[in-house]
């Protein structure tokens, strides 16, 4: 799949704008704030239904004005199928090929995007909460029951805490619906933990290989799954943390709590691992997460690079775009502030390529 | 809004807080009745009246009632070895409406939800027991509770307090709709409907 065809009306720093786009390698270049990062949301708002910098929709209008829309021809293995975001301040319309959904995650997975930028690597260092999501978005993708599991999970631990808290507050613990609750979420946090594990198993060969690919270094990646859920005597310790429970009116145990932790030979790579090599990681990572997708969505999804030659050394930007120009066989949007190294390397390629030059939000000729 | 008049502004700050009304239909509303005769609007507001101060709920099950206990529950002719437990009174109309039930009810008063303070004890499930311990000739509990997490719940939890007794515990089928295309339905209820599936009888219908 690629986006063959872009039109924003009032997006961000865009009044307007219509573009081609190449079905290989895009790069777009210009100075710092001309628009480059504001064009990749646009294509990430029409894949996934939101910007990827979380901007509220009434900030994806350009200021002042009373819309904006933006409209994306795409290329399937199936024919095409054009894609209609607008949003008028008050309303969205999200429309495939002028439908609308009844839910709009339906469109999650249809039209798969994945974004790599210079903040990846605050994953690294933010809280276990961020890297939950990371693998939960992606495995949701993978598996509608694991995301099906994750929903009931989440309420059904609002409810126990409700009940927790209500207890706290001096009424009777009634045992039977505390059974009730505990049971179904100790089938669920098994369920849960056990995919959980499953499919970083699935992912970790490729992070592996993406990384040696792009370090020259003998260096070891990996990603560790750290749950309580999984030990022989979970099901006795949530028990036995009920009075714990009860004092701080939340549950303590049980897949919400579960870490990922990103090592490097053996090492967290958030203590131990420089600034290089991080970057290098959370590249490595983010590849394998488009590989994974590919191979489950049976789609390719866009790849777009935001700004992450800045901090990478010569040597790993060459093995990147050498990978590109080689092993990629989808659609990639490519920024770089600095054109002529980027043109010099994407150049003398087999593959179709066009820059465009951005300035102001609008296309320079 | 700005009212020359004081009066309908404030009937229509009353009407507009009903649930589904909005400003302008209330507007809508009272402007209609200031038109009518005045006796259209003695009509409605004395039978609004009349219900709001008569209308009690059942002491057997706990529907809306204009006596002790309603026209369903001293009916001689229901089967009274069959009780179907709801939600609240509309749920009774539906199931009513279908023509297909002939036991009674018992109605609950909503389902199970710790976070929104519903705890077992708001709800009439104690009187659903007690009712159960003094009646023995009911024979079977039908679940018919709405098919979310709470109604879930909530069923569960009856389930497990009613072990103890001879019953056969029922819930309503639920999944796929009549006329609904097999490919459209999400994969949650179709796997629902799946795992729990009926035996095929032709005669039925
Ligand atoms: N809602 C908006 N209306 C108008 N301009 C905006 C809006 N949101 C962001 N911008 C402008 O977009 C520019 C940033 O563009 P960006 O795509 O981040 O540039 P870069 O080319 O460096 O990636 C800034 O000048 C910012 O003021
Ligand atoms: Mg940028
Ligand atoms: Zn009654």
């Amino acid at each position: 799949m690629y986006l063959e065809k872009l039109s924003l009306l009032y997006f961000k720093n865009y009044s307007s704008l219509d573009i081609r786009f190449s079905p290989d390698i895009n790069l777009l270049t210009g100075l710092n704030g001309s628009g480059k990062t504001n064009l990749l949301d646009a294509i990430f708002c029409l894949c996934l239904t939101k910007s990827f910098l979380n901007t509220p929709e009434t900030q994806l209008m350009t200021l002042q004005a009373p819309y904006f829309s933006i409209h994306g021809n795409f290329m399937g293995e199936r024919g095409e199928h054009i894609i209609q975001y607008n949003y008028d301040g008050r309303k969205k319309s999200f429309l495939v090929d002028k439908q609308s959904y009844t839910r709009l995650s339906e469109h999650i997975g249809k039209f798969p995007a994945i974004v790599l930028t210079p903040y990846d690597t605050d994953m690294i260092r933010d809280g276990s909460e961020d890297r939950r999501k990371f693998f939960d978005t992606l495995f949701s993708q993978a598996d509608a029951v694991y995301l099906h599991q994750l929903m009931r999970y989440q309420h059904f631990l609002k409810q126990r805490n409700g009940l927790l808290k209500a207890v706290s507050e001096g009424a009777r613990l009634d045992y039977v619906l505390l059974e009730t609750y505990d049971a179904t979420l100790l089938e669920l946090n098994t369920a849960i933990s056990y995919t959980r594990s499953k499919l970083l198993q699935q992912l970790l060969p490729d992070v592996f290989s993406f990384y040696s690919l792009l370090s020259p270094e003998e260096e070891q990646p990996s990603i560790l799954y750290l749950t309580e859920v999984l030990s022989a005597d979970f099901a006795q310790a949530f028990e036995q943390n009920l009075k714990k429970d009860i004092l701080l009116q939340r549950t303590g145990m049980g897949i919400h709590k579960d870490d990922f932790s990103f090592l490097l030979n053996d090492k967290p790579i958030k203590q131990y691992g420089s600034q290089g090599q991080q970057k290098t990681f959370m590249i490595a990572l983010k590849l394998a997460q488009y590989t994974f997708l590919k191979k489950i969505l049976q789609r390719r999804p866009i790849l777009m690079m935001d700004d992450i030659f800045d901090k990478l050394d010569d040597v790993r930007i060459e093995k990147l775009i050498e990978w590109v120009k080689r092993d990629l066989d989808g659609q990639i949007f490519i920024t770089d502030a600095r054109p002529e190294r980027s043109t010099a390397i994407v150049g003398h390629s087999s593959k179709d390529f066009r820059i465009f030059n951005i300035h102001h939000g609008s296309l320079l000729p | 809004m700005n009212f020359p008049s004081r009066l309908v502004e404030e009937a229509v700050a009353e009407v507009s807080k009903l649930p589904g009304i909005g400003k302008k239909t209330a507007l809508r509303l009272v402007l209609h009745l200031l038109k009518q005769e005045s006796y259209v609007t003695e009509l409605l507001s004395g039978a609004l009246l009349k219900a709001r101060l008569n209308v009690r709920s059942c002491a057997d099950c706990h529907c809306l009632s204009d006596e002790e206990k309603c026209t369903i529950c001293i009916n001689p002719r229901r089967d009274s070895q069959t009780l179907c437990v709801v939600e609240d009174t509309r749920d009774i109309l539906a199931i009513e409406n279908t023509g297909q039930y002939f036991g009674k009810y018992h109605v609950l008063g909503g389902v199970i939800s710790p976070m929104e303070r519903i705890g077992p004890d708001k709800l009439k499930i104690d009187s659903l027991l007690e009712k159960i311990e003094k009646n023995k000739d009911i024979r079977e509990v039908i679940l018919a509770l709405s098919p979310t997490l709470e109604g879930d719940t909530t069923a569960f939890y009856i389930t497990k307090k009613l072990r103890a007794y001879p019953l056969k515990i029922s819930t309503i089928a639920r999944g796929i709709p009549f006329g609904g295309e097999l490919e459209y339905m999400d994969e949650i209820t179709l796997g629902r409907s799946i795992t729990t599936r009926t035996l095929f009888d032709p005669k039925e219908d």
